[in-house]
């Protein structure tokens, strides 16, 4: 994605308008008819994090050019001849980087001739998502033409003669976030580091460690009263005392915050079908919202009573709900704390920790 | 599958695709799976894909007489090769498997576990030597977004090179240009111009033999001219023409 303007985008940044349909089964649905659609949906960003019922979006795009926005460098009534209006898609994740091109249409009040305004419009620019990871690019462009008659054009402003390809007019690029995360929940959080004793006000434990904050945007507070604390957790060793430090203090609040947030969602699944029966999982799973269903992205697995790795939402909830109370009191003591302890290797930790200690008393290595 | 005790070949023939259940496990865990192959293959569950699994047939054998070389052209040049050529049976069933990050967790610490502790670890696991409790493992992941991350990642990165050859001439006849120096495999693929398979291989072909102040020089030019061009929009020959541009710039200066 390019920042900035361009050299010789002398005709500046063109206004666009976005229509975006998305494909829920095999059905297109305008995006505006979602469901709580401001939070998926913004002029420069779409954020389907979460959102699995889409597998796919079809995406319009017109970017306008006025003739009062000062245009200079280029002759304004060739405007057709000399450029190309394109859309560039980037996708890091999946290596994709690749060009659609549109058409450009000519905008002239009756009994004029000299163009008003220039429209570049590409329709239907299909993406299918299985295609794609992480965070897709759009970026509409207007560029100097392949076929421009002297193979350059020349810019009256820099006087250079500019080769195809050379961008003359942007807007502003959309952003398409398919998942926001996927690398650890920790990345959810925010993290807010206060003097605990300072700021009773706020429900903060004066005595405590940490704490958690589980809205819309969740945040982890962490006590700067307690000594070196903000030293170690920020530390980006990866070998060493103050590696193995901060991996030991991060693995009971890691445990803690996981098991909280888990058993929040648990019991709001457990109440969302007890009250309405008849609901489905993916109801249920809507009934969700987006921070919890972020937070499942990766880790369903654990909310479904058999572990399957291979598990989606719905097939972990279907079977959550299938649970008596004697089962699922179970699940809730016994199985989750065995799971969680597996996914974030605490004996492993635990074990390099007791090692460092004795070594640093001398007694060796522990075998 | 078979997991030589004295460590010296290992490889996992014939095997069936698997994933692990994270993107990066933690560096103890890396070292158990690294120390004890077989009895952590609970962390990688088979890949099915319309219920059927993907058998793949990849080894790279790594001994005594050509650890000394694991860094070569040659030698890395032959490593991506078999490696784009075993993985035929996955892009076959589903290309996008390639792009997940839990997939080259596993490839890396399975099928290609002996070259990345040669290539990359000082060979610690490999002939005898032990696995250290505390190792560099960075090598064995890649990152979903990050093209740093793609390219640090030691099978990932003779993978991107070998596909963008197939992707730009339909074959791997200039793959070695890739590896003819890591540096030049870096500034080539950490930049974002490189997601363009045409325009990385005519980078490679044309810098090859260049020293590496010259193609320094020529890739800031070219990353400087895509400032204000749109790479996408253009085609081979205008590509290489932008390079050819940049290197005549550097006689020029």
């Amino acid at each position: 994605m390019r920042s900035g303007a361009p050299r010789f985008a002398h005709y500046g940044q063109a206004d666009c308008e976005q229509r975006i349909r998305v494909k829920v089964g095999e059905d297109l649905i305008d995006i505006s008819q979602l469901e709580n659609p401001e939070s998926i949906w913004s002029k420069t960003e779409i954020d389907l994090s979460g959102r699995d019922s889409i597998s796919g979006l079809e995406i319009n795009l017109e970017s306008k050019i006025d003739v009062k926005n000062d245009c200079k460098g280029y002759d304004w009534t060739k405007f057709v001849e000399f450029f190309d209006f394109i859309v560039v898609l980037t996708n890091t994740s999946s290596r994709k980087r690749t060009c659609h091109k549109g058409q450009i249409q000519p905008t002239t009040y009756k009994g004029q001739r000299r163009p008003v305004r220039y429209d570049g419009r590409l329709e239907g620019i299909p993406i299918d998502l299985k295609d794609f990871s992480g965070e897709i690019t759009l970026e509409p462009l207007f560029v100097v033409k392949m076929t421009v008659p002297t193979g350059n054009l020349l810019d009256s402003v820099s006087m250079m003669r500019l080769v195809p390809g050379t961008v003359i007019a942007y807007s502003e690029p959309i952003r398409i976030i398919l998942n926001r995360d996927k690398r650890g929940f920790m990345s959810l959080f925010e993290f807010v580091w206060l003097p605990f004793s300072k700021n009773a006000s706020r429900g903060l434990p004066e005595n405590g460690v940490f704490s958690l904050e589980w809205t819309e945007s969740p945040k982890i507070y962490i006590n700067q009263d307690v000594d070196e604390l903000e030293n170690i957790l920020t530390s980006e060793a990866k070998v060493g005392n103050s590696a193995i430090a901060r991996d030991n203090i991060n693995l009971p609040i890691a445990h803690q915050v996981l098991t909280s947030v888990l058993d929040l969602i648990i019991k709001k699944v457990i109440q969302q079908h007890a009250d309405f029966p008849e609901d489905s999982a993916e109801e249920i799973a809507l009934s969700l919202n987006s921070q919890e269903r972020q937070f499942l992205l990766s880790w369903s697995y654990v909310l479904d009573p058999i572990h399957d790795l291979n598990a989606n939402l719905d097939m972990a909830i279907d079977r959550l709900i299938d649970l008596d109370d004697v089962a699922l009191n179970e699940f809730l003591t016994r199985d989750i704390p065995v799971v969680l302890q597996q996914a974030l290797a605490s004996q492993a930790s635990i074990e390099k920790m007791i090692n460092a200690f004795f070594k640093r008393i001398g007694g060796g290595d522990i075998e | 599958m078979h997991f030589s005790s004295a460590s010296v070949v290992v490889t996992l023939s014939s095997s069936k695709l698997r994933t692990a259940t994270v993107d990066e496990f933690s560096v103890s865990k890396v070292v158990e799976i690294l120390s004890n192959p077989e009895a952590n293959l609970s962390n990688f569950p088979i890949v099915k894909i319309d219920k059927r699994e993907i058998s793949f047939d990849l080894s790279i054998d790594i001994n005594k007489s050509n650890f000394g070389d694991v860094a070569t052209q040659s030698f890395e040049t032959q490593c991506a090769e078999k490696l784009y050529k075993a993985l035929e049976p996955v892009r076959q069933a589903d290309p996008n498997l390639l792009f997940d990050p839990r997939i080259w967790a596993f490839i890396n610490l399975y099928p290609m576990r002996e070259y990345n502790l040669a290539r990359w670890c000082d060979g610690v696991g490999l002939f005898g030597k032990t696995l250290p409790a505390e190792m560099p493992v960075g090598y064995f992941f890649t990152k979903r977004g990050d093209l740093k991350g793609h390219t640090r990642c030691g099978a990932r990165r003779l993978y991107i090179a070998a596909h963008a050859c197939q992707a730009s001439d339909g074959n791997l006849n200039n793959l070695s240009k890739f590896f003819s120096d890591t540096d030049l495999y870096t500034q080539i693929f950490e930049r974002r111009m490189s997601l363009d398979s045409e325009l990385a291989l005519a980078l490679a072909i044309k810098l090859e033999t260049l020293s590496r102040a010259e193609r320094r020089f020529a890739l800031r030019s070219v990353q400087l001219m895509l400032a204000t061009i749109s790479l996408e929009y253009l085609n081979r020959q205008r590509k290489e023409s932008l390079i050819d541009s940049a290197l005549s710039d550097y006689q020029n200066r």
